[in-house]
């Protein structure tokens, strides 16, 4: 056995030995926790990701509806502020990398870098809600806002009618902010673009924008439209910057008492651009001066079930798409460049504590822009397995165990066209409070 | 290097499933709650389930209101060791229909902590319920009674107000609501319910009542009490016609409620 698969092997001992050792569930609740007096598990299938009524209270705008969601007059008085950190250890590996040595799988581990989630979210007023997220926080000093935005909810007494104004994140099958798994590959198939393209156009990456949003009684039909700059685009010197378009609608169906308690259906899609061509400053181009906007395209459809009982659910996910991304977009493209992807991603609540998780990622390029480029160059794959165990959730914090594994391959991507495949071991406390 | 980890994946996974602690949903023989029968039906062991997950942080794990969220309300959780329930379609001191649970645990109840489950779906609801019985042994001697007979609501007058104004003034309302309706009544800081907890009356101006905000909704308080709290039951003392009257008084204070103005009733 090699050294460092003993140091792995002890910290996976502690680990397992510090659950089973674990002190009983203590009483406690984040923010909204905090202020409703609800357990996270109130909210969250199996935390970070939201079951049906987590979904309906964020729907309503951080709202119950009924005559308590004032921040001024809430007793007991709150601070709408969370907190959340991950401390981790984290292995990385990245196979068939061009070294002066050769071609080498390059690897290093430590103790993560810890960054720090400020959520701040409620209500300002009845009916206007708002979410503020500073992240970073890490040794690099850098801090970003992931989320920004005010909500105008409820629009004429009707939940068909809510106005989102800011940097948000658009409404996906799946969470790219609420994903089971943490580090940090997340849904291949929001960022993937057609081998090639220069577009960085990612799903999950919060755009600054407007997204109107519907809903019913309970959220079982939802439908939203975001409007929006691409985040992260060079940016454009035309009136709408860089503009995309992003539209959802599901519908869910609740079964009484049987094997498939929920089922859910829907389909979405994303419309947006990206510049091609810049004034240049000594042949460099100057951000903010890009014209030829030219498209990239991807919609498709989600299908969600959850088996056996509903408070502690099997719950499986699919997700398909098709994209396009224009030849504009592609240096020495002769076609448009398409794709298809998704992911197949499962969740097993054994209790409310213990979630095991697991996720297939697939995207393959069906029409390389290239003509000459072989056909699955930067095609990617990507397999997920992992489990946490939270040890408390109370109305103040939560804390959880998780371990995890990934891997991700991508056809053509390392040293003499190669394939590379990056693995990640990832083992830490995820806490908010 | 593999190996080893998939060895201890393993038996990871095996130390998880565990159970671990009173609070643990997954063993399917549950807990037996403080003075009641052992949780035996498959319905009320899915809903132990669904209770810890939604119910447990305000109305305790024992089903006695004591939760951690308890000590910092006004309204105090159920305690439902006694079988004693507000909101019914029942006569006074009668157990609930299961459809006036299941109202409670859909609508939730307007301005206090209690929220609307509506989200959750109706099995779910149907299953707590089934738990929710098992706190009290009192499901087990007693069946409650069919629902009182709403007669249908007449129309919304300036005539029935004003009556509903006299029955409100004779019937003593004000004592405990006030003058204005607004909860400040001479004995308003005195109350307390069947617990012990002081309660305030409620405020009718606001425009919404707790247990829903239509016409029936009011009619039915006014013939079954409020089990548990100062609020009777006034069925031997006021008429049917009374009663509605009373009903549209109290629509009266607040542009919010849905009238009845229709000619037929």
């Amino acid at each position: 056995m090699t050294r460092r698969a003993k140091v792995v092997l002890a910290a996976w001992a502690a680990l397992t030995v510090t659950i089973v050792l674990a002190p009983p569930p203590a009483r406690a609740i984040p923010a909204f926790a905090r202020k409703y007096g609800l357990r996270c598990t109130s909210c969250h299938e199996a935390w970070p990701k939201l079951n049906d009524f987590g979904r309906a209270f964020r729907d309503n705008g951080y709202q119950m509806l009924l005559g308590k969601d004032d921040t001024v007059t809430a007793t007991p008085g709150y601070w709408p502020v969370s907190v959340r950190l991950t401390p981790h250890y984290e292995y990385n590996e990245v196979t068939n990398q061009l070294t002066d040595q050769g071609v080498k799988k390059l690897g290093t581990g430590g103790v993560a870098g810890i960054g720090m989630d400020l959520l701040t979210a409620g209500t300002v007023v009845n009916n206007v809600s708002f979410l503020v997220v500073p992240t970073g926080f890490a040794p690099d000093g850098v801090v970003t806002l992931e989320s920004a935005w005010v909500r105008l909810d409820n629009l004429f007494g009707s939940s068909w009618a809510n106005v989102k104004i800011g940097k948000h994140e658009v409404d996906l099958p799946v969470s790219a902010h609420r994903p089971w798994n943490l580090s940090s590959t997340g849904y291949l198939i929001y960022g993937f673009h057609a081998s090639g393209s220069i577009s960085s156009y990612d799903m999950g990456t919060n755009q600054r924008g407007i997204e109107y949003m519907g809903h019913d009684r309970g959220s079982l039909n939802r439908v939203a439209v975001s409007v929006f700059d691409v985040e992260d685009s060079p940016g454009s010197r035309h009136v709408f910057d860089t503009p995309g378009v992003y539209v959802h609608a599901t519908h869910e169906w609740i079964f009484d008492n049987a094997p498939i308690s929920e089922a859910k259906l829907g389909v979405f899609g994303s419309y947006t651009s990206w510049p091609t061509t810049f004034f240049t400053d000594g042949g460099q181009p100057i951000p903010g001066t890009g014209g030829n906007l030219e498209p990239s395209s991807k919609y498709g459809v989600e299908g969600q079930l959850w088996f056996g009982p509903p408070a502690t659910p099997f719950h499986a996910i699919i997700v398909f798409a098709h994209g396009q991304d224009s030849k504009a977009l592609i240096p020495d493209a002769t076609q448009n460049g398409t794709f298809n992807g998704g992911f197949f991603e499962i969740g097993y609540s054994l209790n409310l504590k213990t979630l095991i998780f697991g996720r297939y990622d697939i995207c393959k390029n069906s029409r390389q822009g290239v003509v000459d480029a072989a056909q699955n160059l930067n095609d990617q794959d990507a397999h997920t397995i992992g489990l946490r165990h939270t040890f408390s959730f109370t109305n103040r914090s939560e804390y959880a165990l998780h371990v995890e594994y990934t891997s991700v391959r991508t056809k053509g991507a390392g040293a003499n066209g190669l394939d590379t495949r990056s693995n990640t071991y990832f083992a830490g406390i995820d806490f908010a409070y | 290097m593999k190996r080893p980890i998939q060895i201890l994946l393993a038996l990871s996974l095996l130390a998880l499933a565990r159970p671990s602690g009173a609070q643990e949903a997954s063993s399917p023989v549950a807990r037996t709650p403080v003075g009641s029968a052992p949780v035996v039906s498959a319905p009320a062991i899915r809903g132990k389930v669904v209770y810890e997950r939604f119910c447990l942080s305000c109305h305790g794990d024992l089903g006695n209101g004591a939760g951690e969220f308890a000590d910092h309300i006004a309204v105090k959780p159920r305690d439902y060791r006694q079988g004693t329930f507000k909101w019914r379609s029942t006569p006074s001191g009668a157990l609930p229909l299961d459809a006036d649970l299941e109202k409670t645990i859909r609508d939730g109840i307007y301005g206090t902590y209690m929220p609307s489950w509506y989200a959750i779906g109706k099995g779910n609801r149907s299953d707590v319920i089934a738990y929710i019985k098992t706190f009290s042994p009192r499901w087990k001697t007693d069946q409650p009674p069919a629902a009182i007979t709403i007669p249908p609501e007449p129309s919304y007058t300036d005539e029935s107000v004003k009556r509903g104004r006299a029955i409100y003034e004779r019937s003593n309302c004000a004592q405990c609501h006030g003058q204005s309706a607004l909860g400040d009544g001479p004995s308003a800081h005195e109350l307390k319910d069947d617990w012990g907890n002081p309660i305030v009356p409620y405020d009718l101006t606001q425009g919404h009542i707790k247990c829903g905000d239509t016409g029936a909704d009011i009619y039915r308080v006014f013939i079954t009490g409020l089990n548990g709290t100062p609020m009777p039951s006034y069925t031997d003392s006021i008429s049917n016609d009374e009663a509605w009257d009373l009903v549209h008084y109290i629509q009266s204070l607040s542009a919010l409620y849905s009238k009845n103005y229709s000619k037929k009733p």
